[in-house]
C-alpha cells in the first residue's frame, strides 16, 4: 500500500498536475518498478469508480424526481393525432373508461400505500452486532432524526441499520430517501455473502415508491411478493391492488 | 425544473464539460429527450423499466463521453444520446437469451444503421465491485471521497462542509478513507486479477 506522499505523487500524476521534470522522472521509475505500476492502476480504477458512483447517484436522484412530478409537464414531441389508428382510438376510449371510474374511486397511490402500512417490530432478541443495537435502539424510540443522523455517521454499514433508516425516512415522509436506503439494502445484497432483509425491503420501498408515484416500481414489487408464496409479503396486496396500481401506472404513463 | 429560455444543448453541453452542478443539465435532457428514447425502447421489444434502466446508463455513457472530449460537435446531443441509447439496448437484446426471433430480426437490422458510432459500453464488473466496498465505508469517508473528486470541492470547502479544524486535518483524512477503499479494492481477487490483467494487456 502506497504511503501518503507516493499516493498523493500519483494522483497528481494522473490529474496532470506534475511538472515537467516530475513526470518524466515518474514515468522512468513506473518503468521499472511493477509494485508502483500496479498501485497507480489500482488508484486509476478506485477514482474512476469513485466518479461514476457519484455520477450515477446524480442521475438517479434527477430520474426520481422527474418520475415523481406529472410527466406530463415535459415537453412531448410534436405527434399528429392522424396517425393513431382505430385500435388506438379504441384504446384510449376504454382508458378513458377506466379512469372515470377511478376518479370515481378516488384512488390515489398514497392512499393505497397508506392502507396497506405495516409496523415493522423489532425482534425480541438483539443484534450482536454493537452499531446495530444502536440502530434498533432509536428505532424503538422512534428517534427518527437521531437514526438518520447516526446511519451517515460512523462505519455502520449493515442491511439492517440502512432497513431501520429506510424506516425511520419513511415515517418521515422523506419517501425518496427511504428509497435510498432500500437501494443500499440492495446493493448490499448484491455484492457482498450474506442477504438480508431483502423480503422487507421489497414490502416497504413497494410503499416508498407508491408514496412517490413511482407506479411501475411499485408494480414490480407487488408482482414479486404476491408471484412467490413463500415471500414474506405474499398476501399483503391482493389481487384488485395490484390491478389498482396498474391503472394508475397507465394513466401517469398517458 | 425550471430552465431559463436560453438554456439549450450547447449549454447543457458546456455545463457538462465544466463537471459542475450536473444537476441542471441532466435534467434538461430528462425534460427534452427522455420521452422519445423511452417510446423507442418500449416500441422495440422493452418495457417502462428497460427504457429507465437504458436511459440512465446512456446519459452516463453520454455525460463521460463529453468531459473526456469524444464527442464530436458536429452530432446533436439528441441524434448522439439517441445512438448511444440504440446501441446500449441492442446489446442488452443479444445479452437476454430469450431474445425472440423478432427481436433477432431488428437487432441485425439495426446492426448497420450504428456501425462508425464508437460506444463504449462501460465495463460494469469492476464497477459493480468497486460501490460494493465503498458502500461499506463510513457514511463521513463516503461523502468526503465524494465532495473531493466528484464534486470537485477544494479542501477548503470540505472543511466548512463538514466541519473540520483545518485542511490539513481534511488532507489526512482524505488520505485515510482513499487508502481503506484501496485496501478493499486491493483485497478483493477479482479486481486484484482485472488490474493484474490490465496492466499485462495494456
Amino acid at each position: 500500500m502506497a504511503d501518503q506522499n507516493t499516493l498523493e505523487l500519483l494522483e497528481d500524476y494522473l490529474h496532470g498536475r506534475l511538472g515537467e521534470k516530475e513526470k518524466i522522472q515518474l514515468e522512468t521509475q513506473l518503468k521499472s518498478d511493477g509494485t508502483l505500476r500496479e498501485q497507480l492502476e489500482t488508484l486509476r480504477l478506485t477514482l474512476s469508480g469513485i466518479r461514476e458512483i457519484g455520477l450515477r447517484q446524480e442521475i438517479r436522484a434527477v430520474h426520481r424526481d422527474f418520475m415523481a412530478k406529472d410527466a406530463s409537464a415535459s415537453v412531448p414531441e410534436a405527434q399528429s393525432v392522424f396517425r393513431r389508428s382505430w385500435f388506438r382510438w379504441a384504446a384510449s376510449l376504454l382508458l378513458i373508461l377506466a379512469f372515470a371510474g377511478l376518479g370515481m374511486l378516488q384512488l390515489h397511490s398514497t392512499k393505497i400505500a397508506n392502507s396497506h402500512f405495516l409496523e415493522y417490530r423489532l425482534p425480541v432478541q438483539r443484534s450482536e452486532q454493537m452499531g446495530d443495537s444502536a440502530a434498533e435502539r432509536y428505532y424503538q424510540a422512534e428517534d427518527w432524526e437521531k437514526l438518520l443522523e447516526w446511519v451517515e455517521n460512523p462505519a455502520v454499514a449493515s442491511q439492517k441499520a440502512y432497513f431501520l433508516a429506510g424506516l425511520a425516512a419513511y415515517k418521515k415522509g422523506s419517501y425518496a430517501r427511504a428509497i435510498e436506503f432500500f437501494d443500499r439494502i440492495r446493493l448490499m445484497n448484491e455484492t457482498t455473502d450474506k442477504t438480508l432483509f431483502e423480503q422487507e425491503t421489497d414490502f416497504y420501498a413497494a410503499l416508498a415508491y407508491l408514496q412517490t408515484g413511482a407506479h411501475g416500481r411499485a408494480l414490480e414489487l407487488v408482482a414479486k411478493m404476491r408471484d412467490d408464496p413463500h415471500h414474506l409479503y405474499h398476501d399483503a396486496f391482493g389481487k384488485w391492488d395490484q390491478a389498482k396500481i396498474f391503472l394508475l401506472k397507465l394513466k401517469k404513463s398517458r | 425544473m425550471e430552465f431559463e429560455k436560453d438554456y439549450d444543448d450547447g449549454k447543457a453541453l458546456r455545463d457538462i464539460g465544466l463537471n459542475k452542478n450536473l444537476n441542471k443539465p441532466i435534467s434538461f435532457l430528462y425534460y427534452n429527450y427522455y420521452r422519445s428514447i423511452s417510446q423507442y425502447i418500449i416500441s422495440n421489444s422493452g418495457d417502462e423499466f428497460d427504457a429507465e434502466d437504458i436511459f440512465q446508463e446512456a446519459l452516463l455513457v453520454a455525460i463521460k463521453a463529453i468531459q473526456e472530449n469524444k464527442f464530436r460537435a458536429e452530432a446533436s446531443l439528441k441524434s448522439y444520446l439517441f445512438a448511444i441509447a440504440r446501441n446500449l439496448w441492442i446489446s442488452e437484446i443479444r445479452k437476454r437469451k430469450s431474445a425472440s426471433r423478432r427481436e433477432e430480426i431488428y437487432a441485425a437490422e439495426s446492426e448497420g444503421a450504428t456501425d462508425g458510432i464508437n460506444v463504449k459500453i462501460a465495463r460494469k464488473e469492476n464497477f459493480d465491485l468497486i460501490a460494493g466496498l465503498f458502500e461499506g465505508l463510513g457514511g463521513r469517508c463516503k461523502r468526503i471521497l465524494l465532495l473531493y473528486y466528484y464534486k470537485q470541492y477544494s479542501m477548503k470547502e470540505i472543511m466548512v462542509e463538514e466541519d473540520f479544524a483545518n485542511e490539513q486535518v481534511v488532507r489526512n483524512q482524505k488520505y485515510k478513507c482513499l487508502k481503506k477503499l484501496i485496501e478493499k479494492v486491493n483485497g478483493n481477487p477479482v479486481l486484484y486479477q482485472n488490474i493484474k490483467d490490465a496492466l499485462k494487456y495494456g
